[in-house]
């Protein structure tokens, strides 16, 4: 009977058919408001690269960056970029190989906004350069003046770290989806789109052999990449835990940081799938279910972060040290306190409201909590990185920091930039995994007349 | 600077032995004018090699003797000269950019004639000889102004004056008229007398601001510095008297904050308490019987203990000195101030020991006074004067509105200006002869009784202009006027007159001409006892004295407003300086702001107006108005508000366009009758918030240390336990601060090592780092144990040591390592948003603010410390911080990419980031230290002890295969330093001065605790035992 031939993790789904259906339903042609929207985030990405090219021209003055405050704005976007980047691999590797069912509708998704997200994220420490035209002098290019690049510096890891996980999260992302990608070249009649998944797609025929092999690579990919989860946030954490500015010099960083990134993270994946759901109709591939799951993650890591926060301020107590104590105090009552007690409030008490089994299958809930703690997450990088570097050691030298316009419109075309990548995806490549969708939904059988209730058209 | 004599520089000082002679492509006469490149090479100009010259600082009239480095036949930095009796090897923030004055874009340049239409150029003949034209027809109608003038040129222009029958008169604002006349009166010398700082152990001034702009600044500073400055267990005291402070009140160990008009009281009170004590009233017995202490201790609203206290110090303290007053204490009653300094120093003893009435100022040369000028605009209005001839003074800035000069010019037919720069007065002449700056000129000077000083130009004129007295003597040619002698060009008139006048006396038995050489080469005569004249009078006039009168002074306006205090600004002078970008850059010793004017408010008032640093606010008196930003201000009295002079200039060029204020227009046409001075403390004004706030341009916003002890201080009983602890020797008695070397020998290692021979590349190869055995010295240089930063025992460390007790905070530093280092103007919106450049700063924290007994400045000069370990290297991602093998933190500006995490890392905020590529605007390109990279945008830059210099000083020990001499490698800011409170040198030789000074108990490295091993250390300022 039809109840009992239901998916557990995707109960709206009834057959292998519809599957193939939505989801390559979202690889037609994109309608008028899909593309409102995209002119949309062009336009606004034409104006970040306008404001950027300001700043090439004219020297990075244009930003709002001072003496004491040589990083800013960039810096902790380029930050809040590299967290968002790290539940996709989460999602996709780590559950994946804890064996977490629920994760297959919505890891293709995740993943998609790693990639971007590390796509979006390695242009700041280019833009934020003095001299960004000289980037390249940061790899370790062979040279006949034999000058390398200091692999002492925690921005040398950085580099490492972030090309690291660019590389490898591509890798899996375009790997995971060779059979998805078959099942659309062979249902596609446009001449681009066939010429491209027919590169994407490797060739795939669905053989056992190739079966077998794939989920080997799969496994041994996620295997890869799980690591990384932890080590790229743990680099990107050192950028500041290696120095002595008070407030960034604490061990406690890599793990606090780490687990940020999963928060924000997931609050990302969020924030995007609900409105996608909605509107392409996605229902019952992304069910409350799945809401609820990642609300528990959203909440555990949530906590992590807010004791992260509590033994810092413990720590700096702790350490009778006036400038730390200085710039504790200097983060909660000084000039930024808004900025502190934005970042206490999203990421510190909002998400206990996840505590509520009702909240937590609340899409609308959900969606709204999700947005604060997207904004309490860029704040938390903006308050460790602007309040500690306005107050240091040297009181001659203290001075508050403000963005420039030219900030603020890169800031806003970094969003353009990761959405407009997203679009693409969206309408390119196929948002949702097949294959792993129909690994766990029933096996398509015959009624008892011979004929086939479902029409498994597509054979991935 | 004892050893001055044996820098390099000294020993290529040269002279330019006559016109052209030796100085490349200049001739005094009119046919070269423009620099051209060679086509064969001058003998004495070596590419890459600089040439020196000897000259006399014009920028203000103290006189300084100057050292020109001149490269490839430009000036590109200015340095006091080490013999000069004057600047002491030493140079202010002014005469520092006279650079900038050289090469200012905005100077006139060339002969120019204002019409209906505009500007309109003049070849030098047909300005001359309009100039003549307009003489002849204006014969005993004209007027020459000019400032106080001495030397040559000034015998020169009063013949010229003679024979055309022009009156001169002269006028400069910060003339001291009262200072003369009150020993005109009491003593019967029209002059200001020479103050012997050097040999005075207490100073007490009255509002005199010897350290900035009052008589000689550097002369004085580092006299003061010498007899102030902790040494050896001994210490002087600086008390101050006046409402509000200005930077030397700031270096004050005690300070009396007297209602204005009130400081001769306190002056008379302390003279009674001498006189109590049983000194000689010396004339002044009967008016000193008077006195009332307590009564006048309670007219000026300071404790009588406290007025007592100064007067034990005074009396007791040592050789003393009282000086004022000045600018800030000039009100009408600035008479009584000056003559009750004149009886104290009498009756302290000093008059012949620290004041000298027979040696003056300038040589007893008549400045001019307010009241001499402003008869001139009466004579001017009612139409008296024909021609109008101005030679340096800008009066239409420096006088108030209401004195109607800006209508009397109107009056003159015809006016010429000799401005080399456009000022508020030039703008007014019809005819521009501007003059050469005096880098391009000869001339000559007289700072002092019996000592002239030599001008000389150091390159060619950059402009087509051509000296004044050039002009003079070629226009009294054209009209067949006459004057003595048969001197065509400035230069033959000069000489002429040495070698007639100074030769005779000076010469002793050498030819004329190599005396002439030799002497230029030296820069100036002294004669042998400097104490020519009559002995110094020691009576005081008991008549004249009953002519002055001891009241208080009133003040215009209502008396619950506020009282103004308009001070003299130690960038601008008199407001003269104020086109330099480079001093307009420069943070205000005292404030900290750029190009700007401020109000200065104490916080206790800005606290009841609620008002903050930069609020705008409206000051105005009768009618006038200005508009400025606030300054809360805890180093003045409460109850009067102060603006700094020399800003707000409307017509100086674009530098000083629309900066700020002129606080002279606030002040109304008042003269002392006393002394014909103008009365620049006059009124009340009333201060009005108009609810506006801008960002500051200002550096450094904090002033106050928030428990950081960045700098710190010792009273002096710490001071002499702390070299006691270390084995120095603590007066009183005998003995030396400085341990015998032999004490030091172990572990000491001689210098004499070229670091190219050491073995880098091994070391390098080996990880960088080798450990080193070091005597440690008292100061732990470096820590037993470590080796940060330490390379190999062979290189040298560069350290430095800078002498909190001697540095006043005037910040002459800073502008030198702008001139040095080729460091951009950012202007004032980039400074106001934090991305001033300079890579030596004056940090000036105020301690114990809370209450004006207590109150204490403390000055501290930070630049990069040069960290052992530091924290700026390793996080530059490619290498362009990076540590050299002789221990600097070096910057290779063509490898850094901008990643500013070396700034983030720095705790000492040292390192300066280019935001922007800031512009050199034709010719203050010229400047341009060709040693040193200019950087483009988006680089990092700081500090290196001017490793240019380093590394010269090393290549020439190579040359004459030798070791580096300790002094001979001297960072600008270490050079220019009047107080001489930073040594530099080599850390690792025992026997260094560097080391020896840093082994001080007073010893302290900033931010010690971060273990960035820094190769600076500070020596804590001494405080008083009282504060």
């Amino acid at each position: 009977m039809a109840t009992e031939r239901r998916s557990e993790t995707h109960p709206g789904i009834d057959s292998y058919g519809r599957v193939n259906r939505d989801v390559l339903k979202l690889l037609s042609v994109p309608g008028r408001a899909y593309r409102i929207l995209f002119a949309c985030v062009l336009v606004v990405l034409a104006w970040g690269i306008f404001a950027f090219g300001t700043q090439v021209v004219l020297g990075i003055g244009m930003s709002g960056l001072n003496n004491p405050v040589s990083w800013g704005l960039y810096i902790t976007t380029f930050v809040f970029w590299v967290g968002i980047a790290h539940s996709g691999t989460l999602i996709s590797a780590i559950l994946y190989l804890f064996r977490a069912r629920w994760r297959q509708s919505i890891y293709r998704v995740a993943e998609a906004m790693t990639v971007f997200a590390v796509l979006t994220a390695g242009l700041f420490p280019i833009i934020h350069l003095g001299r960004p035209w000289v980037f390249y002098y940061l790899l370790p290019y062979p040279n006949q003046r034999l000058i390398w690049p200091n692999f002492r510096g925690p921005l040398l890891w950085d580099v490492f770290a972030v090309g690291t996980y660019l590389t490898v999260s591509t890798v899996f992302f375009f790997v995971g989806m060779i059979p998805d990608v078959a099942a659309a070249r062979d249902a596609t009649t446009v001449t681009w789109r066939k010429k491209l998944y027919t590169v994407l797609a490797f060739g795939w025929r669905g053989t056992n052999t190739e079966w077998k092999h794939f989920n080997r690579a799969y496994l041994y990919l996620a295997a890869l990449a799980t690591p990384l989860v932890l080590s790229v946030h743990s680099v990107v954490s050192w950028d500041f835990a290696v120095s002595i500015v008070p407030g960034w010099h604490t061990t406690i960083f890599a793990p606090y940081f780490v687990a940020g990134a999963i928060f924000s993270g997931l609050a990302m994946v969020m924030t995007i799938v609900i409105p996608i759901r909605k509107i392409f109709g996605l229902e019952a591939y992304f069910t409350p279910r799945h809401f609820d799951m990642m609300s528990k993650l959203v909440l555990l890591t949530g906590m992590v972060v807010f004791y992260a926060y509590l033994t810092e301020y413990f720590i700096a107590w702790y350490s009778v040290e006036t400038p730390e104590r200085y710039a504790f105090w200097n983060r909660a009552f000084g000039e930024y306190w808004w900025a502190t007690w934005i970042m206490l409030t999203c990421n510190g008490i909002i998400p206990q409201l996840l505590w509520s089994k009702k909240i937590r299958t609340n899409i609308a809930a959900i969606f709204t909590i999700t947005i604060f703690i997207n904004i309490g997450m860029w704040f938390e990088r903006f308050v460790i990185i602007v309040t500690s570097l306005t107050r240091e050691y040297e009181p001659w030298q203290w001075r508050p920091y403000m963005p420039s316009w030219v900030e603020m419109s890169i800031l806003a075309g970094s969003f353009a930039w990761f959405f407009m990548w997203f679009l693409l995806f969206l309408r390119i490549l196929p948002g949702v995994s097949v294959a792993e969708l129909k690994e766990v939904l029933p096996a398509p059988i015959r009624r008892l007349s011979g004929r086939r209730i479902q029409t498994g058209e597509a054979s991935p | 600077m004892s050893n001055g004599l044996e820098r390099r520089a000294f020993l290529k000082v040269l002279g330019a032995g006559g016109a052209g002679a030796s100085l490349y492509g200049c001739g005094a006469g009119t046919a070269a004018e423009k620099l051209i490149p060679y086509v064969i090479a001058h003998d004495e100009i070596v590419p890459g090699i600089s040439t020196w010259y000897r000259t006399t600082c014009r920028e203000c009239p103290a006189g300084c003797g100057m050292n020109i480095r001149t490269r490839e036949g430009r000036a590109v930095k200015a340095e006091g000269s080490p013999l000069s009796p004057v600047s002491h090897g030493a140079l202010c923030a002014r005469g520092q950019a006279s650079l900038h004055g050289l090469y200012n874009p905005d100077r006139i340049p060339q002969a120019l004639a204002r019409g209906a239409d505009g500007l309109q150029a003049l070849t030098w003949d047909e300005a001359e000889q309009r100039l003549a034209d307009a003489l002849n027809q204006n014969r005993g109608r004209s007027v020459l102004l000019t400032e106080g003038l001495t030397g040559t040129l000034d015998t020169l222009i009063d013949q010229f004056c003679a024979a055309f029958d022009i009156e001169r008169v002269r006028f400069e604002p910060f003339a001291l008229e009262p200072v003369r006349a009150a020993h005109r009166m009491l003593f019967g010398v029209d002059a200001v007398p020479v103050h012997d700082f050097a040999n005075a152990d207490v100073v007490i001034t009255f509002g005199a601001d010897f350290m900035e702009t009052w008589g000689s600044p550097v002369h004085y500073t580092h006299g003061f510095a010498q007899a102030h400055a902790y040494d050896r267990g001994e210490r002087g005291h600086l008390i101050s008297v006046t409402p509000h402070q200005s930077l030397t009140d700031m270096n004050a160990d005690m300070w009396l904050a007297a209602r204005p008009g009130t400081e001769h009281l306190v002056a008379l009170a302390i003279a009674r308490a001498i006189v109590d004590g049983g000194a000689d009233a010396g004339g002044a017995a009967e008016l000193l019987g008077t006195v009332d202490i307590d009564a006048n201790a309670q007219a000026a609203g300071v404790a009588a203990s406290r007025v007592r206290e100064a007067a034990v110090l005074f009396a007791n303290g040592g050789r003393s000195l009282a000086v004022g007053p000045g600018v800030s204490t000039m009100h009408g009653a600035a008479v009584g101030v000056a003559a009750a300094v004149a009886i104290l120093n009498r009756v302290a003893g000093n008059i012949g020991t620290t004041v000298h009435l027979n040696r003056t100022e300038r040589g007893g040369a008549s400045a001019g006074s307010y009241a001499e000028m402003r008869s001139l605009v009466q004579r001017m209005s009612a139409g008296d004067v024909g021609a109008l001839l101005v030679y340096g003074p800008n009066p239409l800035y420096s006088m108030p509105p209401d004195d109607g000069l800006d209508a009397a010019l109107g009056n003159v037919p015809f006016i010429t200006s000799f401005s080399p720069y456009p000022d508020e007065t030039s703008e007014r002449a019809g005819l521009l002869l501007p003059d050469h700056h005096f880098l391009e000129s000869w001339g000559d000077t007289v700072p002092r009784t019996g000592l002239r000083s030599l001008v000389q130009p150091v390159m060619m004129p950059v402009f087509n202009t051509k000296h004044t007295g050039d002009v003079l003597l070629s226009v009294a040619l054209r009209a067949n006027a006459a004057l003595p002698g048969q001197a065509t060009t400035f230069y033959e008139y000069l000489h002429e007159t040495w070698l007639r006048d100074v030769f005779p006396a000076a010469g002793g038995g050498t030819s004329a001409e190599d005396w002439w050489r030799e002497t230029l080469k030296t820069g100036f005569v002294a004669d042998a006892d400097e104490a020519g004249g009559a002995a110094d009078a020691q009576q005081i006039d008991a008549a004249a004295l009953a002519q002055v009168t001891f009241d208080t002074a009133t003040f215009g306006g209502n008396a619950s407003d506020p009282l103004l205090i308009v001070y003299p600004s130690s960038k601008y002078y008199d407001g003269r300086m104020a086109n330099r970008p480079w001093l307009q850059e420069l943070p205000d010793p005292i404030s900290k702001f750029c190009w700007s004017s401020w109000v200065e408010i104490h916080p206790q008032m800005a606290e009841s107006l609620d008002l903050d640093t930069g609020h705008i606010v409206e000051v105005s008196t009768g009618t006038v108005t200005v508009t400025a930003p606030v300054w809360r201000n805890p180093a003045m009295r409460s109850d009067v508000i102060a603006i700094q002079l020399g800003q707000g200039h409307t017509a100086m060029g674009s530098y000083a366009a629309g900066r700020g204020v002129n606080a002279v227009r606030l002040l109304a046409a008042t003269e002392d009758p006393a002394s014909g001075a103008l009365v620049w403390q006059q009124t009340h004004a009333t201060l009005r918030a108009t609810g506006d706030w801008e960002r500051p341009i200002k550096q450094g916003l904090q002033d106050e240390q928030h428990g950081r002890e960045i700098a710190r201080a010792y009273d002096i009983d710490e001071a002499r336990a702390a070299d006691a602890g270390r084995g120095l020797a603590v007066i009183g008695g005998a003995g030396v601060a400085v341990p015998p070397p032999a004490q030091e020998e172990s572990g000491g290692h001689h210098v004499d090592v070229h670091p190219q021979d050491a073995r880098v590349t091994q070391l390098q190869g080996a990880g960088g780092f080798a450990p080193v055995e070091m005597d440690a010295s008292p100061q732990g240089y470096p820590t037993e144990g470590t080796w940060y930063g330490e390379y190999s025992q062979e290189q040298p460390r560069w350290g430095m040591a800078v002498d909190l007790d001697r540095c006043t905070g005037c910040s002459a530093c800073i502008t030198a390592c702008y001139a040095e280092n080729n460091i951009g103007v950012v202007g004032p919106k980039l400074i106001s948003q934090g991305r001033i450049l300079h890579w030596i700063r004056l940090e000036r924290y105020f301690e114990h603010a809370e209450d004006p007994e207590t109150l204490q400045t403390r000055f501290l000069p930070m630049m990069c410390q040069q960290c052992g370990n530091a924290p700026c290297e390793p996080v530059c991602p490619v290498y362009a911080s990076y540590h050299t093998p002789d221990g600097l933190n070096a910057q290779v500006y063509n490898r850094c990419v901008g990643t500013r995490y070396c700034a983030n890392n720095c705790p000492y905020k040292v390192r300066t980031f280019n935001y922007f590529s800031y512009e050199f605007p034709e010719p203050l390109n010229w400047q341009l230290n060709p040693d040193v990279t200019v950087r483009e945008k988006g680089v990092m830059e700081k500090c290196t002890f001017c490793v240019q210099r380093i590394r010269e000083a090393e290549n020439d020990a190579r040359l004459e295969d030798r070791g580096v001499r300790d002094g001979e490698i001297v960072p600008a800011c270490a050079q220019t330093c009047p107080a001489d409170a930073i040594v530099f040198g080599n850390m690792r030789d025992p026997e260094s001065r560097v080391r020896r000074v840093a082994a001080s108990g007073r010893g302290y490295r900033v931010l010690e605790e971060l273990n960035t091993q820094s190769a600076v250390t500070y020596l804590r300022r001494v405080a008083s035992s009282e504060a």
